[in-house]
């Protein structure tokens, strides 16, 4: 009887491995490798790129020579080339689509051509922390390795790429190994995640709804809807005082406190501050901002508005004053770049600028402050984290941007001037300006002329006042400019005759 | 054993401690120490020695402990001997002490001026200055030429005489209060502990007092010039300490050197110019000068692009010229305004009540405790609770608003930025969770500009709820009135808090108390 069971543990042992191998030699035609070379634009010098930066991805088939990676893998990437675990040929691929909320990215063959043995993998559900799941990654780039992982946790946060908040798993990474670049997470041959993301001990991947959402949306034949925001700022609402001031009727653990409805918000007009949300399409809301996730236990609300789609009509309650009251709108698609200063580059990573008589200017960005270092919140120039941090509300009009001068590149022209950088500009020509299309257009139509010659006039915050140059002499400054500092941009030097 | 402190403040270390190395240039000016009568002038040196204790910005109600440092002092006359705020700073006991002195006698601050690191300590035992001969107050000394620096550096008992060469005259900002530029002179010289207040000679006149050094460059030392002393003396004549003027002028240096600025603003003199920005809203400038007037003269001294004036030989800032004024005196300017030359004359006023950038001394912060909620005041003293790299520790907010208060308008008129700096527990602020360090804005809808403002709102109140707000949309604090109320004397009682208040100004209340009754 003891050897009988022994043959049996034996067989039972020896069908898993080969399950193993037999789901890792079906997953080379659905997993495939790409190395894709990124060079991102320098925000601190903009029309000059950082070097060229090699990396190594895994890519998943989720459609007919369609292949998902994480946006933040492809953005900016100058070349992209595919290659099956095992082969040796290279297929030069591009970006069909990204999707910087979600980071998700679909990958097709540019020449258009159809790569055999692109298998999809079929889409996985979510699931609760605790279950166990495989991690695929490359080994040598010559076979797939897989560990077996519980997911730790839910956790709800922004990436890299978007501020929009979205639910990752957390699983531990595997020592030793760099991760995070896209790597497939299956459980029962179905896809439950993508990682995306290494962080200290743990990997974030993206969970199967948001992969599904994504895929679903895009492979419609209608316009891509996207990932939807509410527009409503939120505090905890924990203190007993401040409930009874707001006399609400509700146990203290129901209901968090809208601080902000955003000038963007669906909900603008009919939600007010210091009402308490307490539902999202019925589903209950916290003190804290939480709800119940049927898998996911409590989990921030970002997590349920992530489900919907742009053009959605959801239903929101509140409490105002000890009165329930339900408001609907429909929602908005959430751009990262729709506040007053952008979150991130787009996919091909162009920094607007204009350089005029040596001096640099550009719209405020994340990207920008992020030249200053990883710690940027503590390098970056106080006025201007300040400014980030307390005034980046979105405006009405969505073109409207907060212009600095990011430095003067030295030149005779500007003698006397080339110390000022990182400057918040306020007023061109005596004219308030609020994007670089209004810089090049007063300078162009409303210089300030005086004694019969043309002036620009440029109003600095916090002091700096107002600093002239002149037009005379500025294309030869330009001409010095270029040839000394290397510039070949001909878009970058602000022309009186645009071509 | 004394134990120096060091404040470090980017390049610059106050320290204790002052001296100098070899002499490095005799071929320039002939000089030799028999010039020097040290007999007499070591009889009118004094060793300080000074056990000091700092207020607590985050605990504004206690102290640290106390701490014992020493510098150096010298006889000026009527029974004042002069020194260096730093020396004497939050002094609660002083005593003085010369060399062959049998020994020390306690002494008290007269006057201290923290904006420009001198103080005036005196004795008031009878007749102890009788026998001793005053230091006289020389001219401004010539560029390489030498000095001697005479003090009680640490690692002996006995007075040190080191020589160094002047290198450089500037106008250049003092560690001690860490914000005001005045004039100072640079030498060479290495640095010696326990030098600080101590004269510096040359042909038996005192032409500077040592005060502080270089931290990234060896042999370099920084002495007060008799310009800033002269001035300090006549300033407190009439009793008072007033001190030195704020220009609150920014500029834009060497602009004017662009020629096609220049010909806009209508700046025809060579050379000559500095173009104003913008004028702080609290000094007295403010309306009489105006943003983009080009500044061609101060009083007699021409001022160039680079918004320098040749000042006793050398090129110094011009500010330097406004910075030696007295409050009540007078300045001209010859402006360039509109295309048009002006000649103005101001009388210098004090400036209005504002936020000061500068470190403070007072003996102690101002602060409110309510219910256990401690607010005081954003001041560079409490930034520095984040260490000495606060500039990039401390919460962004505090750091914006330390340097750019005056260019935001809804503090115009707060001559104060008031903070929650703590919080006592209690069951009435228990759920005040995420706002410390935040920048208090009203009480009950109701703008709140001075900790006496608090006061009397927090006083006045008949609401059932106390909502504190803050600055930049943080949550507020809502406390029920009278719960708070019952909890305030309890918390005090509980956390052995005497004063739930301080209202003093730091400059009316100075922290050096030692040997006054």
């Amino acid at each position: 009887m003891i050897k009988n069971t022994l043959h049996s543990v034996l067989a039972c042992f020896l069908t898993i491995i080969a399950t193993q191998l037999a789901a890792k030699n079906d997953l080379r035609n659905s997993v495939v490798v790409v190395s894709v070379f990124q060079q991102k634009v320098n925000p601190y010098e903009p029309w000059t790129h950082f070097d060229v930066t090699p990396s190594n991805h895994l890519a998943t088939c989720v459609g007919k020579n369609l292949y998902l990676v994480a946006s933040q893998a492809v953005v900016q990437a100058k070349s992209i080339e595919m290659q099956r675990i095992g082969s040796s040929i290279k297929y030069p691929m591009s970006v069909v689509f990204s999707d910087f909320n979600a980071n998700l990215a679909l990958l097709k063959a540019s020449n258009g051509e159809e790569i055999e043995s692109c298998k999809p993998l079929p889409l996985g559900v979510n699931l609760s922390p605790g279950s166990r799941v495989e991690l695929y990654y490359p080994l040598n780039g010559t076979r797939l390795q897989s560990y077996s992982v519980e997911i730790d946790q839910v956790e709800v946060g922004a990436s890299s790429i978007s501020s929009y908040p979205m639910p990752y798993y957390l699983v531990e990474s595997k020592k030793g190994q760099s991760l995070g670049w896209s790597e497939p997470v299956l459980k029962d041959s179905t896809l439950v995640g993508i990682s995306v993301q290494s962080q200290q001990q743990a990997l974030r991947v993206v969970p199967a709804s948001i992969l599904r959402h994504f895929l679903k949306d895009y492979m419609d034949k209608k316009p891509y809807k996207g990932f939807p925001y509410l527009g409503l700022v939120t505090h905890s609402l924990i203190s007993p005082y401040f409930r009874e001031k707001l006399r609400s009727r509700l146990p203290p653990d129901r209901g968090v406190r809208i601080v902000e409805v955003s000038e963007h918000s669906p909900f603008l007009g009919k939600i007010k501050p210091d009402d308490i949300l307490l539902a999202v399409e019925n589903k209950s809301i916290d003190q804290h901002g939480y709800f119940i996730h049927p898998l996911w236990g409590q989990v921030y609300l970002s997590a349920l508005v992530s489900t919907f789609y742009g053009g959605t009509e959801i239903t929101l309650e509140v409490e105002r004053l000890g009165k329930k009251m339900k408001f609907s709108a429909v929602l908005l698609s959430f751009d990262p770049n729709r506040t007053l200063i952008p979150y991130t580059l787009d996919q091909e990573g162009k920094v607007d600028h204009i350089i005029f008589g040596g001096f640099i200017f550009q719209e405020l960005s994340l990207p920008f402050l992020k030249v200053f270092g990883a710690d940027w919140q503590n390098k970056a120039p106080d006025d201007l984290v300040y400014f980030v941090q307390n005034h980046n509300q979105p405006d009405k009009d969505p073109r409207r941007r907060v212009i600095i001068l990011n430095h003067v590149l030295a030149d005779s022209f500007n003698r006397g001037l080339k110390d000022y950088s990182n400057l918040i500009l306020l007023n061109v020509n005596h004219q308030p300006v609020s994007s670089l299309a209004q810089v090049r257009r007063v300078l162009r139509e409303n210089p300030i002329l005086k004694d019969g010659k043309k002036y620009a006039s440029f109003h600095f915050q916090y002091g700096v006042g107002e600093i002239v140059l002149g037009y005379e002499g500025l294309d030869s400054c330009h001409e010095r400019l270029a040839k000394n500092y290397g510039i070949q941009s001909d878009e970058t030097f602000w022309k009186e005759h645009p071509p | 054993m004394v134990r120096t402190d060091f404040i470090v403040l980017k390049n610059w270390i106050p320290l204790f401690c002052f001296g100098v190395s070899a002499f490095l240039n005799g071929a320039c000016h002939s000089y030799s120490k028999e010039q020097e009568d040290w007999g007499e002038i070591r009889h009118s040196i004094f060793r300080i020695k000074v056990v000091s204790q700092n207020p607590n910005f985050k605990s504004p109600w206690k102290k640290f402990p106390t701490r014992q440092s020493s510098g150096t002092g010298f006889y000026i006359g009527d029974g004042q001997i002069m020194t260096n705020a730093h020396v004497v700073s939050q002094a609660k006991f002083i005593s003085v002490q010369r060399q062959g002195d049998s020994k020390p006698i306690p002494a008290r601050v007269m006057h201290i001026a923290h904006d420009c690191d001198l103080a005036l300590i005196t004795v008031d035992e009878k007749d102890y200055f009788s026998n001793i001969e005053p230091l006289k107050i020389g001219k401004t000394p010539r560029l390489r030429s030498p000095v001697s620096a005479i003090g009680y550096p640490t690692g002996g008992e006995q007075v040190s005489i080191t020589e160094g060469i002047v290198s450089r005259i500037g106008f250049r900002q003092y560690s001690h209060s860490g914000f005001q530029r005045h004039l100072l002179l640079q030498v060479d010289s290495a640095i010696n502990p326990g030098n600080s207040g101590g004269p510096v000679i040359q042909n038996g006149y005192v032409i500077g007092v040592a005060f502080q050094g270089h931290t990234e460059a060896e042999n370099t030392g920084y002495i007060i010039p008799p310009p800033i002393l002269n001035r300090f003396l006549e300033d407190i004549a009439d009793g008072r300490y007033d001190g030195h003027p704020i220009d609150g002028l920014s500029i834009q240096e060497d602009a004017m050197s662009n020629s096609q600025s220049a010909e806009y603003w209508g700046l025809k003199s060579e050379g000559i110019g500095i173009l104003v920005s913008d004028i702080d809203p609290f000094v007295p400038l403010k309306g009489k000068l105006i943003a983009n007037d080009i500044l061609l003269k101060i009083d007699d001294y021409d001022i160039g692009m680079d918004a320098r004036v040749d000042y006793e030989g050398e090129r110094v800032h011009f500010k330097a010229i406004y910075d030696l004024k007295q409050i009540g005196e007078s300045v001209r300017f010859r402006v360039l305004r509109n295309g048009k030359n002006h000649d103005f004359t101001f009388a210098i006023d004090k400036s209005n009540p504002h936020y000061d950038p500068g470190r403070m001394y007072p003996l102690m912060p101002r602060y409110l405790i309510y219910s256990g909620l401690v607010f005081s005041v954003l001041s560079k003293n409490y930034l520095e609770n984040w260490g000495h790299k606060w500039m990039q520790s401390a919460p962004v907010h505090l750091r914006y608003f330390h340097e750019n208060v005056e260019f935001e308008p809804e503090f115009n008129d707060r001559p104060e930025i008031i903070l929650l700096v703590n919080r006592l527990p209690n069951l009435a602020n228990a759920y005040s969770l995420h706002q410390d360090h935040q920048i208090l804005k009203s009480l009950n809808g109701l703008e709140v500009k001075s900790l006496e403002d608090l006061a009397a709102a927090l006083d006045h109140s008949k609401e059932k709820y106390l909502t504190f707000e803050f600055f930049n949309a943080v949550e507020p604090i809502v406390m029920p009135r009278k719960l708070s109320k019952e909890y305030h004397q309890a918390t005090l009682d509980h956390y052995k808090i005497e004063q739930d208040h301080w209202f003093h100004q730091p400059l009316d209340v100075d922290g050096a108390t030692g040997g006054k009754i």
